[in-house]
C-alpha cells in the first residue's frame, strides 16, 4: 500500500481515520442489542421514523453517488439531480401498498412474498435474480471506493475496496439491522452535512448565488437534460432506467429498504418516515451528492482549477476545504460506502438464510443456529461483493451500474408490481414474468439493435445501456399480462392480505383480531413489573386506553420517555382487561417485557396504540 | 419542446404511478378518507407533487434564462 498522488494532508487522513474507527466502534456497541435473527435482520421492529428516514437516505446515497452525481453535474449540470425527482411518484404504491402488505403479513424476503402470493418456482426465481442484484450492487459499491482512494491515497482499487469490505462486513457481523440503522444514523448525518457545507463553501467562495449560477454555462441550468440527446444523458434514458427501473427496485424490490421498512414501530410511521425521506432529505441529499461538479464547473469557469468530471467531487473539495475539513468531507465518502454496502450485506444474508437456509438446508433448527448462519453469511457476501469489482472495472461506474440495473431489475419488479396491484395476475404469469423477462433481457444483450434498438429514441446504440430498462419493463410487463389471460389466478381467498384490496385482510391477521383505527393519543405512564403477568400483555387503567381510544386486547407499543432513543428502548405489547382502579398512570407488565424494553421499576415511558 | 417533454413525462408518467397507488389504498378502503390522518397524508402527498412541478417549472423555463448576478 504505497502512499503516492495523496491530495489531502496528514491531518486530513488524521480525521478520516478518526471517523472510520468512531463509526465502527459505534456499530459494534449496538451489537449486544442483537441476541436473535428477528434483531438481526429487523432490528426487533420497534424504530422511530426519524430514525429509518436518515437510515434510508444513507443507503440511498451510496460512495458511487458522491463521484457519479458529481460527474454529471460537471458535464451537464444541475440536470445530475434528476434522478432524485423520481421517488416522490411511487409514494403511494409502496405507502398504501407495498408497506401494509409486507408488514402486516409479516413477509420477510421477497421471494417469501413470491411464494405466498404465487408458488415455489416464482420463489426460486426470484431468489436466483435478486442475490445476484445485491451482491453485484455490493460489488459496484466497492469498485466505487476503490476509486476514490486511489485518487486520493494511490492505492490500488482492490487494496481500497478489500479494507472497506472487510471494515463493513465486521460490523454487520456483530451488530446486525440494529448497528446499520445506527450508524446510518450518525453517517447519514455526516453526508448531509458534508455535503452542504461544501455547496455553502462554494457558494461563499465566489461571493454569492447569483455570481455562481453566472458562472455556469447555460445548459448546465436546467432541471432536466433533453429529451433524447445525448445517448448517454438523455433524459429519457435516465428516466426509464432510474425513475421507473432503479427506483421501483429500490422501493419494492431493494431486500435492504424492505428490512428498513420493516424495522418501524409500525406501518402508520412509515407515512412519517417516507415524507422525512423523500420530501426532505432526499433532496438535500441531491445537492449534497452533485454540488462538488457544480462548484468543479464553476471552479474551471472562472479559471481556479482543472480537473476532469471524474475527480470533480475531490478536487473541488479539496480547493474550498481548510486541511482537516477536507478530511471531513473524505469522511463523508466512506460513510456513504458504508451506509449503503451495509444494508446489502445485510439484505444478502436475511435472503440466505430465509429462503435458502431454512427451506432447503436445516429447516427446524432453533434461532441462534440461523443467527450464526445468518453472520457467516455477512462476511461470504462482502467476499462476493468484493470478487465481482474486478468485473466491473472495465467500464465507467456510471456505465457499469445503470447497465447492471438495466439488465436484471425489470422482471421481478414487473413481478412484485403486478403481484401487489392485479388481483387477476397469476402464478404462472409471475413465474413467465421472471424468467421469460431475464431471458429476453439476455437476448437484448446479443441482438441489442433488434430488441432494445426500436426503443432508443433515436440516440443510436450509446443509448441501449439505458433503454435496455424500457425494453427489459414492456418485454416482462407484456409476458406478465397475456400469461395472465390464459391462466388461472389463485383464488382470493389464498391471497387476501398479498394484493390491493385485502390490506385491511392483512391487518386483521397481523393483530389476530378486528384493527382498531380510531384515532388517539399517546399517554404517559409509569412502569410497575409483575412476574404474574402473562408475557405480552400489559394492564393499563381505563383513562390510560381512553387517552390512546384502545381497547382491551389492541396492540400497543410501549416507548421510553426520551424521544432520542429512537425506539431503541420499546417493546410491543398487548393490552390486557383495564387494571381495578381506573385513574391509575401505572403500566403493569411482565419482567420479560420489561427486560426486552430495558424499562426499570417506576421508570415513565410512554404508551401508544398500534393497532 | 425538447425540454418541455421531460416534465410532461415526468409528471404525466409519474401521476398515472400515483393513481394507481392511491385506487389501490382506496380499494377495500385500507386508505379510509374519512379519517383525519389519511386525509393529511393525500393532502401531503399532493403539496409534495405540485412542489417539484413548480421546482421543475423554475428550473426549466426562469432560472436558465435569468441575467447575470440574478438569483433564481
Amino acid at each position: 500500500m504505497i502512499i503516492a498522488q495523496a491530495i489531502g494532508g496528514i491531518l486530513d487522513y488524521g480525521v478520516m481515520l478518526t471517523y472510520f474507527v468512531v463509526v465502527l466502534g459505534f456499530g459494534l456497541c449496538f451489537g449486544r442489542y442483537t441476541k436473535s435473527t428477528k434483531d438481526f435482520f429487523f432490528g426487533g421492529q420497534r424504530f422511530a421514523w426519524w430514525l429509518i428516514a436518515f437510515s434510508c437516505v444513507a443507503t440511498v446515497v451510496g460512495s458511487y453517488s458522491f463521484i457519479k452525481y458529481s460527474a454529471a453535474g460537471f458535464t451537464y449540470g444541475i440536470s445530475s439531480t434528476q434522478t432524485y425527482f423520481n421517488d416522490w411518484f411511487w409514494v403511494p404504491v409502496l405507502v398504501l401498498v407495498w408497506i401494509p402488505i409486507v408488514y402486516y403479513r409479516r413477509i420477510q424476503s421477497i421471494p417469501e412474498y413470491m411464494e405466498a402470493r404465487f408458488d415455489k418456482p416464482t420463489r426460486i426465481a426470484a431468489t436466483v435474480i435478486i442475490l445476484i442484484y445485491i451482491i453485484g450492487y455490493i460489488g459496484i459499491n466497492l469498485i466505487t471506493l476503490g476509486k476514490t482512494l486511489q485518487t486520493l491515497l494511490g492505492w490500488q482499487i482492490m487494496t481500497g475496496a478489500a479494507i472497506t469490505a472487510v471494515a463493513v462486513a465486521l460490523y454487520v457481523y456483530i451488530g446486525g439491522q440494529t448497528a446499520i440503522i445506527m450508524t446510518d444514523l450518525a453517517q447519514g448525518i455526516i453526508l448531509l452535512i458534508a455535503g452542504m457545507g461544501l455547496f455553502a463553501a462554494g457558494i461563499y467562495h465566489f461571493g454569492g448565488f447569483g455570481d455562481f449560477w453566472a458562472l455556469l454555462p447555460q445548459s448546465h441550468k436546467y432541471a432536466f437534460s433533453d429529451f433524447a440527446d445525448p445517448p448517454e444523458f438523455s433524459f429519457i434514458g435516465i428516466y426509464v432506467q432510474d425513475a421507473l427501473a432503479n427506483t421501483g427496485a429500490l422501493m419494492l424490490m431493494h431486500q435492504g429498504f424492505i428490512m428498513r421498512f420493516l424495522s418501524l414501530k409500525s406501518v402508520h410511521d412509515s407515512r412519517r418516515m417516507v415524507v422525512a425521506w423523500i420530501l426532505v432529505l432526499t433532496p438535500l441529499a441531491a445537492i449534497a451528492t452533485s454540488c462538488g461538479g457544480w462548484i468543479a464547473k464553476a471552479l474551471v469557469n472562472n479559471g481556479e482549477l482543472t480537473t476532469s468530471a471524474g475527480d470533480s467531487f475531490v478536487k473541488a473539495a479539496h480547493f474550498l476545504c481548510l486541511p482537516g475539513l477536507f478530511g471531513f468531507v473524505l469522511a463523508a465518502l466512506t460513510a456513504a460506502l458504508m451506509s449503503t454496502a451495509d444494508s446489502l450485506i445485510n439484505a444478502v444474508s436475511a435472503i440466505f438464510v430465509n429462503d435458502i437456509w431454512k427451506p432447503y438446508v436445516k429447516r427446524e433448527a432453533d434461532d441462534k443456529h440461523y443467527l450464526v448462519v445468518a453472520r457467516i453469511t455477512s462476511l461470504v457476501a462482502a467476499a462476493l461483493g468484493l470478487a465481482l469489482v474486478p468485473v466491473f472495472m472495465k467500464d465507467t461506474i456510471y456505465g457499469a451500474h445503470g447497465m447492471f440495473t438495466a439488465a436484471v431489475t425489470p422482471p421481478v419488479l414487473v413481478a412484485i408490481f403486478l403481484g401487489i396491484t392485479w388481483r387477476r395476475y397469476t402464478p404462472v404469469a409471475a413465474f413467465t414474468t421472471i424468467t421469460g423477462g431475464a431471458l429476453l433481457v439476455a437476448a437484448s444483450f446479443i441482438w441489442p439493435d433488434a430488441l432494445v434498438g426500436p426503443l432508443d429514441f433515436g440516440m443510436g446504440p450509446g443509448s441501449y445501456k439505458f433503454m435496455r430498462a424500457l425494453f427489459g419493463l414492456i418485454a416482462s410487463a407484456s409476458l406478465g399480462i397475456a400469461v395472465s389471460l390464459f391462466t388461472r389466478p389463485k383464488p382470493l381467498a389464498q391471497i387476501k392480505g398479498l394484493v390491493a384490496g385485502t390490506q385491511l385482510d392483512a391487518m386483521r391477521q397481523y393483530k389476530g383480531a378486528e384493527p382498531n383505527r380510531r384515532p388517539g393519543k399517546i399517554a404517559k405512564v409509569v412502569v410497575s413489573v409483575d412476574p404474574a403477568l402473562e408475557e405480552g400483555t400489559v394492564i393499563v387503567s381505563r383513562k390510560t386506553l381512553d387517552t390512546m381510544s384502545a381497547d382491551p386486547g389492541d396492540l400497543l407499543y410501549a416507548n421510553h420517555a426520551r424521544w432520542y432513543y429512537g425506539g431503541l428502548r420499546s417493546v410491543h405489547v398487548k393490552a390486557g382487561p383495564p387494571a381495578a382502579d381506573a385513574n391509575t398512570d401505572h403500566i403493569t407488565m411482565n419482567p420479560a417485557d420489561a427486560e426486552a424494553a430495558r424499562f426499570a421499576d417506576n421508570q415513565p415511558i410512554t404508551l401508544e396504540k398500534i393497532l | 419542446m425538447s425540454r418541455v417533454w421531460p416534465i410532461i413525462c415526468q409528471f404525466g408518467v409519474g401521476g398515472l404511478l400515483c393513481i394507481v397507488g392511491i385506487v389501490c389504498g382506496l380499494r377495500g378502503r385500507y386508505l379510509d378518507l374519512s379519517l383525519a390522518r389519511d386525509r393529511r397524508f393525500m393532502v401531503i402527498f399532493a403539496a409534495g407533487f405540485i412542489g417539484l412541478l413548480v421546482l421543475a417549472a423554475v428550473f426549466t423555463f426562469l432560472a436558465p434564462h435569468l441575467p447575470e448576478g440574478a438569483t433564481p
